[in-house]
């Protein structure tokens, strides 16, 4: 990546940017033409509601990603992480100290599969495959396959029906999160090490930036913003389970890369993320009302992916 | 303690830890076998050998391929999905009457066609393989799915059974003939051919095989396209053993696959690795599966168990390389 581009090369990268704004507008017209139910404000308050948990989530995998790593573990640690939330709701753990809990958990986990990328050297798809692995060994066998219910009302007001100012409260939550991130990318000295760590991990060791603790931020980031993604989605279900979100990963991934993302880390955006997870959002939201086999959605979202890719490959320094 | 028998002891322990890094899966899988055969004496029956080769056979062809892919530098995620998909085109080709030729020649061409657009997407659109073959992953689950409905696809067809999983020719069942078969295919084209020489190289350093002239596009495409046409023969293999097919029949397979290769110590950084060690992988992931069960530890448990192993494998050969450079 160099600091002095061409004004084609500006121009492709606007257009770059500009493409899921417009993606998602065609999407909407398109949805709302051929269902009067999509522009309705409840299906709409859905929407919002539902990309809850992809767009948390895709807002720590932008930071992992901007330092060129990667987490293909987040829908079965998620799925865990619901399942322990459900179950210490299930034994009356106030649901306040449960969710703190449930934060803490995801960061733990996501340390752990930091501290082996980083310290063990070993590529983090390959750390966070075998944690997928073991989440989901783990999901089963905690739960027998059998979902755990959550009955504990003050759980879902605050948290599932709740509203300020007529907003939700995942939403709210959605919002915090991503003025936190923002903030935190933008104004911050450790913030702006990400980027430089993700352009080239040597250059910026001799410039007197740690790679290693900056790397391992990432992971905790990612950790605490999946645990808050994971309350937020077991409000919204109602329960912990195995296996609850098989394409988690994949939208996750799709927000980002979409948004622009290098997977070679060093470009990554987390404002552009939120139109990616926004696109994938009004997909999910519009395939389902349409009625269009949940099948057809792995394809479409498979495709999406690869063109968001290729479409990048012009400004992309990976090889292989 | 002078000096120099201090360096030269040094160098001994040099040697001696340089050699247990290369060659310790070797000790640790003999190791592993001779405890179970001398605690179980279920293990060490010849019908459980057979059975363990015979389990091994699907997981052996997609290691081989898998062991090509991490050696030229990529690898492949989509090896599980793919195979499933060819194998629920095939059974409905066979529910449906064709012959079992067709249904063959369908399979290949599913992979063939998954395989090549991984290589095209990888090599020409630049885009790192765990990407490209995750997405395919999905496409192909999603294709296995809309054919299927979810469904189990039934057939009937004992010859094509015959030849790609219940038959045997002699005393060696099918599906592990078809394993050798591909494994000394693989194992020449790897090791006896400039292909192979250049996969070595572009895994070594993809940049330098390019300044050096190598095709790297080309080679890249044919590993995608090698690994795509195999996965059809695994999906082939995997319903004539069932009888049927599911759209998730071979999902999880890339795993074990990933797994044996890099427990065989074929490096994960590319440009090391050979199809004998992969061979050791396989038996180690085919007698690991085959002690768990025998020890009564759940599917779940076991994921949990290979999960921890894959990554302590990577592990253990980032130590290696470390030995070998020291």
């Amino acid at each position: 990546v160099t600091t002095i581009l061409t004004a084609s090369t500006r121009r492709a990268r606007a257009i770059g940017a500009l493409l899921p704004a417009l993606a998602t507008v065609a999407l909407v017209v398109v949805f709302s033409l051929s269902s009067p139910y999509f522009l309705d404000a409840g299906n709409l308050q859905n929407l919002f509601i539902d990309a809850s948990t992809l767009l948390i989530c895709a807002f720590g995998m932008t930071l992992v990603i901007l330092v060129g790593e990667i987490d293909l573990s987040v829908g079965a640690v998620c799925s865990l992480l619901t399942i322990v939330l459900a179950t210490m709701l299930v034994n009356g753990v106030p649901w306040p100290l449960a969710a703190g809990m449930i934060a803490l958990l995801g960061i733990i986990v996501s340390a752990i599969m930091g501290a082996v990328t980083i310290v063990g050297q070993v590529p983090s798809f390959i750390v966070t495959l075998g944690a997928m692995s073991v989440a989901t060994g783990l999901s089963y066998s905690l739960t027998g396959s059998i979902a755990v219910p959550i009955t504990d009302e003050g759980f879902f007001s605050a948290l599932y029906f709740a509203t300020l100012l007529g907003v939700p409260a995942p939403t709210l939550i959605v919002a915090l999160a991503f003025v936190a991130v923002l903030v935190f990318q933008k104004r911050t000295a450790l913030g702006r090490e990400f980027v430089a760590v993700g352009i080239n991990r040597e250059a910026a060791r001799l410039s007197g930036i740690v790679p290693g603790r900056v790397r391992m931020f990432a992971f905790l980031a990612m950790g605490a913003l999946v645990g808050v993604g994971a309350v937020l989605a077991a409000a919204r279900l109602g329960s912990g389970a195995p296996n609850s979100f098989p394409t988690l990963t994949l939208d996750v991934i799709a927000a980002v890369v979409i948004g622009g993302a290098s997977l070679t880390g060093g470009r990554a955006f987390i404002t552009r993320t939120l139109l990616g997870g926004l696109l994938i959002a009004t997909l999910n939201n519009g395939l389902t009302l349409l009625n269009i086999n949940s099948d057809y959605q792995y394809v479409i979202k498979g495709v999406i992916i690869l063109a968001a890719v290729l479409v990048d490959r012009s400004t992309a320094k990976g090889d292989g | 303690m002078s000096a120099p028998t201090d360096l030269r002891a040094n160098r001994a322990s040099h040697s001696v830890r340089r050699r247990l890094a290369d060659n310790g899966i070797f000790l640790v899988f003999a190791a592993l076998v001779v405890t179970l055969a001398v605690a179980s004496p279920t293990f060490r029956t010849a019908q459980n050998f057979g059975n363990i080769a015979q389990q091994s056979a699907t997981l052996g062809i997609a290691a081989f391929a898998m062991t090509i892919v991490i050696i030229s530098g990529s690898i492949d995620l989509s090896v599980g999905a793919v195979a499933s998909a060819a194998g629920v085109v095939a059974a409905q080709r066979l529910a449906m009457g064709d012959s079992a030729v067709v249904a063959v020649a369908c399979a290949i061409a599913v992979g063939g066609v998954f395989g090549l657009l991984n290589g095209i997407v990888v090599a020409i659109g630049r885009v790192p393989s765990f990407i490209a073959t995750l997405a395919s992953f999905y496409v192909a689950q999603g294709i296995a799915l809309a054919l299927t409905s979810g469904q189990t696809v039934g057939y009937s067809s004992p010859v094509f059974r015959d030849v790609f999983a219940t038959g045997d020719l002699g005393i060696i069942p099918t599906p592990l003939l078809w394993a050798a078969l591909v494994g000394a295919c693989v194992a020449f084209l790897l090791h006896r051919t400039t292909f192979g020489a250049d996969l070595f190289a572009i895994g070594g350093n993809a940049t330098s095989s390019r300044m050096l002239g190598l095709p790297v596009s080309r080679r890249r495409m044919g590993v995608f396209a090698i690994s795509g046409v195999l996965m059809g023969l695994v999906g082939l293999i995997f319903i004539a053993r069932i009888g049927n097919a599911r759209s998730d029949g071979a999902v999880g397979l890339e795993f074990d696959a990933i797994a044996a290769v890099v427990i065989g110590g074929t490096s994960f950084s590319g440009g090391r690795g050979s199809i004998a060690r992969t061979t050791v992988g396989v038996l180690f992931v085919g007698v690991l599966n085959n002690a768990l069960a025998l020890l009564n530890v759940d599917y779940n448990s076991q994921q949990i168990i290979k999960g921890v192993l894959v990554v302590s494998a990577v592990l253990v050969d980032r130590w290696a390389k470390a030995q070998r450079s020291a």
